[in-house]
């Protein structure tokens, strides 16, 4: 059976249908109930979406959740868009919904999840350990969850994403100062984090020797 | 601590990544780690956004996040159905009587008959409606709002706002029905309420707590409390008193009790007020002089039309969260919290947790939970606000002002329904944080019994064992496997015993 999605089944013509209307014109198409309009902002930035999501360190599992919580938020809320980037808009409401999601876990965490601890084997390791990709990308993502919105957003869009100073600014929507002054301020955090949790340890830092 | 380094003026600073350092390596992998989209995700994401369905952020979720939403609108009707029967596409509910309409696509009117889809949001009309499902009815009060939902082997009927009852059909009336059914009632995801089948029970939702009214038959309100039995003629509640059964509740119930005649309805009276709902600590002195009280039943009547006033400006907030309209929701709610009126508690706790769940404003929400604590220190609603304080602390990574609030809360609401759960959550933070120590006391009095005891005795054994007491950690995985055999950490229990023994 072929996925109902947008450029299959669902909405085999969408693409072609509104290549040349810009993200604008699709949002207020969308808003007026043009299903087709919504399916291709859809296909054009569901990318977009989920990697954010992912870089703001959530699973792969919980961000397909929340790219569609972030979805089921931009259709709601189309009529607020009405200038600048599709994507600085996609991004406040993707970071929002990570951030709560964040919040949920922790509280959950706490509750319901420090029993695996002493079965995690990040107690053992030392500070050698070559670390593979994927085990850094969840270690990394634990502090991440851990750190306050605004600095998670700008430490993983420079440290994770590579973005530059500009980007972020224009991504999370503050100054290039602003973001700088975050950046600062989320490398000190996350190192605290990461050292209270074990990824690092004492004497460690992100500072050059 | 240094920071590291950059300099604003002379442009972008050196990433970590790469850098020499466990932290650089860290980053650097991390940085390589595989964000791509997976295979379908694309297109199951896509699914479930055409499927009509309840907002995520309405759907139950845990613990305090579910502490948080206690005296949410919310209510939640579960009709189990026979695990062997097959899961129909379509949902085994349809509307027997009354006006319905749903929700999307907008205002579409349902004629009696009419089978409700998976998802379907409806609104009930001036008369009230009446839905059957297998064996069971459920009346809607008018203006009730509710989603439907098929689960695994559930049918789900979520309703925002209003009253339900739900009774069993008469032997004939089933005739035509598709089985025999049970009922559980969830409220808000936080309160649960199981009844055996026959039993007839009313759910009243509204934004300032919840209440259970068991009219035939026991009902079990389970809630993250632990499990409280309400019996024929009694009634539970979320906070506070629970109020007399109104006109409408009793029409309900007799609604959905078939043809149970009404002479033989029992609608309970309030139980005895357990919680003082107060008004604002500045008109509840201790002492009141026989002046202020004529002067208050002389402006009775006018206090009636001011909270008629603003039932009617808390209606409007909470339909526009519902339509997910949050940031509109909390301007309303901040409005009304500055007033003076009745209904100014409400709001004010209403938009802290919605600036915490739904709005992402932890610190705006902290500071809505202190003004609460502030204005209505006797409040209906300041059980629920100091929990919700907690959380909010919490959410800033103030862990230690939230231990400070649970001891105090502990040492002013020791006894309550709540107790237990702040003794929880206070020594899983502690134990999180490697203060077994602090967390033991805690421990081991939850672990005796309640709702919380095998998660207790579970941390019991995890301090045992982080603290090097391998016997003591030993010998309470034992009690867990023993008191405990079909305990969620069962696994975990079983895992560590074998590692234990492997040793």
């Amino acid at each position: 059976m072929r996925p109902n999605h947008p450029g299959a089944a669902g909405f085999p013509q969408a693409e072609v249908a509104h290549a040349r209307l810009i993200d604008a014109d699709l949002a207020r198409a969308a808003e007026a109930g043009d299903k087709q309009a919504f399916a291709t902002l859809y296909e054009a930035h569901f990318d977009f979406v989920f990697r954010t999501c992912r870089r703001l360190g959530l699973g792969s599992a919980d961000a397909e959740d929340a790219a569609q919580e972030v979805f089921l938020v931009a259709s709601r809320k189309l009529g607020a868009f009405r200038e600048g980037k599709f994507t600085t808009w996609l991004f406040r409401i993707a970071a929002n919904v990570t951030s709560s999601r964040h919040r949920k876990k922790r509280v959950r965490d706490a509750l319901f999840s420090i029993w695996v601890k002493p079965e995690e084997p990040e107690v053992q390791q030392g500070p050698d350990r070559d670390y593979d990709r994927s085990e850094a990308g969840r270690r990394v993502a634990a502090v991440l969850a851990r750190m306050a919105p605004k600095k998670r957003e700008v430490f993983a869009l420079f440290e994770l994403e590579g973005l530059s100073g500009e980007e972020i600014s224009e991504r999370v929507g503050c100054p290039i100062d602003t973001v700088w002054t975050r950046l600062f301020h989320a490398r000190k955090e996350f190192e605290k984090i990461a050292r209270q949790r074990g990824v690092i340890e004492e004497g460690e830092s992100g500072e050059q020797s | 601590m240094s920071g590291p380094k950059h300099d604003h003026q002379q442009g972008t600073p050196q990433r970590l990544a790469g850098q020499d350092g466990r932290l650089g390596r860290l980053l650097a992998s991390a940085a390589e780690a595989d964000s791509e989209v997976p295979a379908g995700a694309r297109a199951r994401v896509w699914r479930g956004l055409q499927a009509p369905q309840r907002p995520f952020f309405a759907r139950p979720s845990f613990a305090i996040t579910g502490l948080a939403a206690a005296c949410a609108a919310a209510l939640f009707l579960v009709v189990s159905r026979p695990a062997s029967a097959p899961a129909p596409s379509a949902l085994a509910v349809s509307v027997v009587e009354g006006a319905v309409a749903l929700a999307s696509p907008s205002g579409t009117a349902l004629p009696s008959g009419s089978a409700l889809t998976d998802g379907a949001q409806v609104s009930v009309g001036a008369g009230g409606a009446l839905l059957r499902a297998g064996s069971v009815q459920v009346a809607l009060s008018a203006g009730a709002h509710a989603t439907l939902r098929q689960a695994a082997d559930v049918v789900e009927v979520w309703l925002d706002s209003g009253e339900a009852a739900v009774g069993p059909l008469s032997s004939a009336q089933t005739a035509d029905g598709p089985g025999r059914a049970s009922v559980r009632v969830v409220a808000a995801g936080a309160f649960r309420v199981e009844a055996p089948p026959g039993a007839l029970f009313v759910v009243s939702a509204s934004a300032v707590r919840s209440v259970v009214y068991a009219v035939r038959g026991e009902a079990q309100v389970q809630s993250a409390a632990g499990a409280a039995p309400v019996s024929a003629g009694s009634a539970w509640t979320s906070v506070g008193a629970a109020p007399a059964a109104s006109q409408e509740v009793r029409a309900l119930a007799v609604r959905a009790g078939g043809e149970t005649p009404r002479a033989a309805l029992v609608i309970p009276a309030p139980p005895p007020s357990v919680e003082v709902q107060a008004a604002p600590a500045a008109a509840a002195p201790s002492a009141v002089s026989p002046a202020r009280l004529l002067a208050r039943a002389a402006g009775s009547a006018a206090r009636s039309a001011a909270a008629a006033e603003d039932d009617a400006v808390l209606a409007r907030a909470n339909a526009l969260e519902a339509a997910g309209d949050n940031v509109a929701a909390a301007a309303v709610l901040e409005d009304l919290s500055r007033r003076s009126g009745p209904r100014a508690e409400a709001a004010l706790y209403e938009l802290g947790r919605l600036r915490l769940r739904f709005l992402g404003q932890p610190a705006q929400a902290l500071a809505a939970f202190e003004e609460h604590a502030r204005r209505f220190p006797a409040g209906a609603l300041s059980l629920e606000s100091s929990l919700s304080a907690v959380e909010a602390r919490l959410s800033l990574g103030q862990d230690e002002p939230a231990l400070r609030e649970m001891d105090s809360f502990l040492g002013r609401h020791g006894q309550s329904e709540r107790a237990a759960d702040v003794r929880w959550l206070r020594a899983s933070l502690l134990q999180s944080r490697g203060d077994c120590r602090r967390a033991l006391p805690d421990l081991r009095a939850l672990s005796a019994d309640g709702s919380r005891a095998a998660d207790a005795l579970f941390l019991l054994a995890t301090c045992a064992r982080s603290g090097g007491d391998l016997a003591e950690a030993r010998a309470k995985l034992l009690e867990y496997q023993r008191r405990f055999p079909e305990g969620a950490h069962r696994s975990a229990v079983d895992a560590a015993l074998r590692g234990e023994e492997g040793r």
